[in-house]
């Protein structure tokens, strides 16, 4: 017996080591079975970006489809109808991002933490209190209604699961070895879900609860100044001067003085706003302004850069279709690209059809006040699963506004006083952009593309487009509520039914173009028209930097080839010191200067004014903006604090403070926007000489005490330069820094962790010839060299030609692979 | 060497279709068929599968050009990427070297377990007992070594 203990012990510690190497502990992964070279991670490493040669007998496929990869692993599909067309979509999307696919809309739909376990309790809880997955629902709902959407996004769905079938646990994305799950079956409501993300990238935040606080400081009359529906140097997406053939719905004004009660910055931490900093651009140029007499179109849209890449590069082809450009993961249909006959591209419009309203809720959370009644509060039961754990019940509740995010009692601040905000969102309206797509793919000219366009209720984008016979349009689309002016730039009081969301603006009489005189469209997220249009339209966009840069060269350039649109892409100047730079450095002459800044004012008048990579004055003088902007306003807004609440400690009003951006206050500084205003707030007018030099000092100090001297590490790319993170942000699985020109002020937007996510050039001949490159690469596998394979290529400006086949055996002859799929019976 | 070549053909083998621990499951197997000492068993087990998953992982990072092997040293936070292969190895051989002594102590527990429940000591040969009782140490020379 006593022969038995050994090998008892010996046992147990071998089931215990075996065990452990078999289980994800913390974030370390089942190392046996991750390590494993035959069925675990190495595996992965097998995996060829370009499948060989096969034939494939798949159920569910109707007549038989060929997927031909080129030398990029971009396939070309061709089906002799739309299931099947659209079932080889799926299924080649699963190939190389399906981890990515599920993982999106896991993120979006607030179900991390069946994934990862309690860490992500709360952001999904926030999701779902946003009402992502509600809104996914009535989305798919709605899309579903319409029997050709529905049949698309049955295909795209049996095309996923029919890849996802054919998958053994050692063939699995990377991802889910290292997180230790399994992927799960794909259903039509995943591309509601994926959708919505979009919108949340796109279309939530705001920045009311800091222009309340404002409002609240200031009063309403600065405040405008300050934060101007219309900005110095205006450089509208919509020619200046365009006169409108109707007129404004009319709407009463509501409560515009309204003071909420409750300024929470928990609250506008958790909803608040996005990065202003993210832009995009695209333009169109007629056949007038280019060398080989057909329209131009250039697009590139900035989106925070990820592995693997947002962009998918694809070709569709069946009756009625031939559409080559890039889809989005879990999305049937090209989101931007070109066809036989048209190419468009996107950009974000500034404004954000996401309001925030300030309701009252009874005790007991069964009523809110609204126009001077207690109304019932619907509320909806959110189960978020929770690996290992049980699942956690979350209640939402709903106005007719939309979901009270947070309840007043879920906060810190007090236990009694029953005050929450709703969210009115146009993701939550009910719009199917399947369709849209379906229609704006197969467009003949940008009649037919409005009218897809026209489905298409978010994001709200400023498309551009130009046809092969010539036309150029700028179009924007989507859910725009019919406001009054100001509403919406501060808290709204959801008591007041004059606050109400009552409508939309009609496609019809929002904002568009279509071949202007001037011989182009452009836009890049700035003010989409200037003060004639007969909306509101909001009062936050981009900054008139990119328009400006934009529409300056194409005013000047002639005889345009798409190497002068690729260049554009690539501006990395700076608006800023071509505006303001030598009247900057006048003013600081005019004050005794010593010799130190002396020649830091020589090296900035010397510089080229381009926010080179390796340049120490791009540095220099993007800081000194900042320092300038805070060294104006900052001692300002503080005494204003402190003389109405009393105390600087009161963080939580600071907290929800807002600076004027930097062409209000570069203007206030000489004195050029409203002066008065100024004068009233801070008892003097600004010294230009004496703020500026003093704040370039102050920057060139702190460059110092961090950076040491001048020299490499005050190069602009060391503050500017953008890395890609996976979308895990697992060190082992980024893309390392890279030392690229640019700024968010730039058409070349490249700056930390935003950039053109895509870049793509058309022109208009017969046949289309197209230039396109993203971040990333086709497949989303991290063993492969495939992941990041055009990053370089990206970085500077090489775009690769596409190539968009008329008939398969083309393709063929060009590609690299044919699979050629029939029907399983 | 035959122990170490049958343990790595029959848990590559096995791998194709099972999990990873069936390669555990091949030495452990392995060890209880053969008779050797505890070391011996504990070596061989372990060197099969560091040899088997060593030999692959290295011929992946060839031909991934080391794609695979550079990621999984930052995550692991290792000085290089090809430290990856041994690191790997070593995963597979620790719980095959246990898996095989496992093996090897239960072999020696049931023949000690019969020769003490049949209470004659004649139908066991007398060294094999006392290569049991003293499982560190062969009293046969090995016809196998590593």
């Amino acid at each position: 017996m006593k022969k038995w203990i050994p090998a008892l012990i010996s046992l147990v510690v071998t089931i215990s080591v075996i065990t452990a190497l078999n289980t994800r502990i913390g974030s370390i992964p089942p190392l046996g079975k991750f390590l494993d070279p035959i069925g675990g991670v190495w595996r992965n490493a097998l995996i060829p970006d370009i499948p060989g040669d096969h034939d494939l007998l798949l159920p569910g496929v109707r007549e038989g489809v060929r997927i031909i990869y080129n030398d990029r692993a971009v396939p070309h599909i061709f089906a002799e109808n739309d299931y099947d067309l659209y079932y080889a979509m799926g299924y080649t999307m699963a190939r190389h991002r399906l981890w990515q696919m599920e993982f999106s809309t896991m993120a979006a739909a607030g179900r991390i933490s069946e994934i990862v376990g309690a860490v992500a309790q709360n952001y999904d809880s926030h999701q779902r209190r946003i009402g992502m997955l509600w809104g996914a629902e009535r989305i798919n709902e709605y899309m579903m209604q319409d029997v050709q959407s529905a049949e698309i996004l049955q295909a795209y769905s049996d095309g996923v699961n029919a890849w996802i079938d054919q998958l053994r646990p050692s063939t699995f994305p990377l991802e889910y070895k290292l997180l230790d799950y399994a992927p799960s079956p794909w259903s039509p409501e995943m591309t509601a879900i994926f959708y919505m993300n979009m919108n949340q990238t796109l279309t939530s935040g705001t920045s009311a609860y800091q222009l309340s606080t404002m409002q609240a400081l200031l009063g309403q009359e600065v405040t405008e100044v300050l934060f101007p529906d219309f900005p110095p140097m205006l450089e509208p997406v919509i020619s200046k001067g365009t006169e409108w053939p109707f007129e404004a719905e009319q709407r009463e004004p509501g409560d515009v003085n309204f003071i909420p009660q409750f300024l929470s910055d928990r609250v506008a931490n958790a909803i608040g706003e996005r990065d202003a900093g993210i832009g995009s651009n695209n333009w169109a140029v007629s056949g007038d302004k280019t060398a080989s007499g057909a329209a131009m179109l250039a697009t590139d849209p900035h989106l925070t850069l990820s592995l693997p890449a947002i962009w998918y590069e694809i070709q569709l082809n069946a009756p009625g279709i031939n559409s080559y450009g890039v889809t989005l993961p879990g999305v049937p249909g090209v989101i931007m690209g070109f066809n036989e006959y048209v190419a468009w591209g996107n950009t974000n419009t500034g404004w954000k059809g996401f309001d925030i309203f300030e309701v009252e809720l009874n005790e007991e959370s069964t009523h809110y006040r609204h126009d001077g009644l207690w109304k019932p509060l619907s509320y909806r039961i959110e189960e978020i699963h929770i690996r290992g754990e049980s699942t956690r019940i979350d209640t939402v509740f709903f106005t007719h506004h939309g979901p009270v995010a947070y309840r007043s009692n879920e906060t810190s601040f007090s236990d009694n006083v029953p005050v929450g905000h709703a969210i009115a969102w146009i993701a939550h309206e009910a719009t199917n952009p399947v369709e849209a797509f379906y229609i704006m793919n197969r467009a003949e000219d940008v009649t037919t593309f409005r009218q897809g366009l026209s489905l298409l209720g978010g994001p709200t984008q400023n498309y551009a487009v130009a046809s092969v016979n010539g036309d150029i349009l700028m179009q924007t689309n989507g859910f725009h509520p019919v406001r009054y002016p100001g509403m919406g730039k501060y808290l709204l009081n959801g008591g007041n039914p004059a606050n109400d969301w009552n409508g939309y603006i009609p496609f019809e009489q929002l904002p568009y173009e279509l071949n202007p005189s001037r011989g182009f469209v452009s836009s890049a997220n700035q003010h989409s028209t200037d003060q004639l249009y007969p909306y509101y339209l909001g009062w936050r966009f981009a900054s008139e930097s990119r328009g400006a840069i934009i529409n300056r060269t194409l005013e000047r350039l002639s005889a345009i080839t798409y190497q002068d649109m690729i260049d554009l892409q690539l501006n990395s100047d700076n608006h800023r010191a071509a505006q303001w730079l030598d009247e900057m450095l006048a003013a600081v002459r005019s004050q005794p200067v010593d010799e130190d800044l002396n020649a830091w004012l020589d090296r900035l008048e010397d510089w080229n004014r381009v926010n080179e990579a390796g340049s120490v004055e791009a540095r220099v003088f993007n800081n000194w903006l900042q320092a300038t902007r805070r060294a104006l306003w900052v001692p300002l807004t503080e005494s204003i604090t402190a003389s109405r609440s009393g105390s600087l400690d009161n963080e939580s009003q600071l907290a929800n403070t807002r600076l004027p951006d930097l062409t209000v206050s570069l203007e206030t500084v000489f004195g050029r926007w409203f002066p008065e205003a100024y004068r009233d707030l801070a008892g003097s007018n600004p010294d230009a000489g004496e703020l500026l030099a003093k704040s370039l000092n102050q920057t060139l100090k702190d460059l110092q005490s961090n950076y040491g001297e001048s020299g490499a590490s005050w190069q602009w790319w060391r503050a500017n330069g953008s890395t890609i993170n996976h979308l895990l942000n697992i060190p082992a699985l980024n893309h390392p820094r890279l030392q690229n020109d640019g700024s968010s002020e730039s058409p070349n937007a490249v700056r930390n962790q935003h950039g053109p996510s895509w870049r793509m050039v058309t022109e208009m001949t017969t046949p289309i010839q197209a230039w396109g490159v993203y971040p990333g690469g086709q497949t989303g596998n991290p063993a492969s060299k495939g992941y990041t394979a055009f990053i370089d290529d990206w970085q500077h400006g090489r775009h690769y030609p596409l190539r968009m086949f008329e008939f398969w055996e083309q393709a063929v002859v060009h590609g690299e692979s044919t699979i050629t799929i029939k029907p399983a019976r | 060497m035959l122990i170490i070549s049958i343990t790595a053909v029959l848990a590559l083998l096995l791998q194709l279709i099972l999990p990873w621990w069936s390669a555990s499951l091949v030495a452990f197997l392995v060890a209880l068929s053969f008779k050797q000492s505890a070391l011996k068993a504990f070596i061989n087990g372990f060197s099969a599968i560091f040899l088997l998953w060593f030999l692959i992982a290295l011929g992946i990072y060839v031909y991934n050009e080391g794609v695979l092997a550079a990621r999984l040293a930052l995550l692991f936070s290792l000085p290089g990427a090809l430290l990856t292969v041994p690191v790997t190895a070593l995963v597979g051989g620790l719980s095959a070297g246990l898996a095989a002594l496992t093996g090897n102590l239960i072999r020696a527990a049931i023949w000690q377990s019969k020769s003490g429940d049949t209470n004659t000591a004649s139908s066991l040969p007398e060294d094999d007992s006392k290569v049991s009782m003293n499982h560190n140490i062969a009293t046969k020379p090995m016809n196998d070594s590593i």
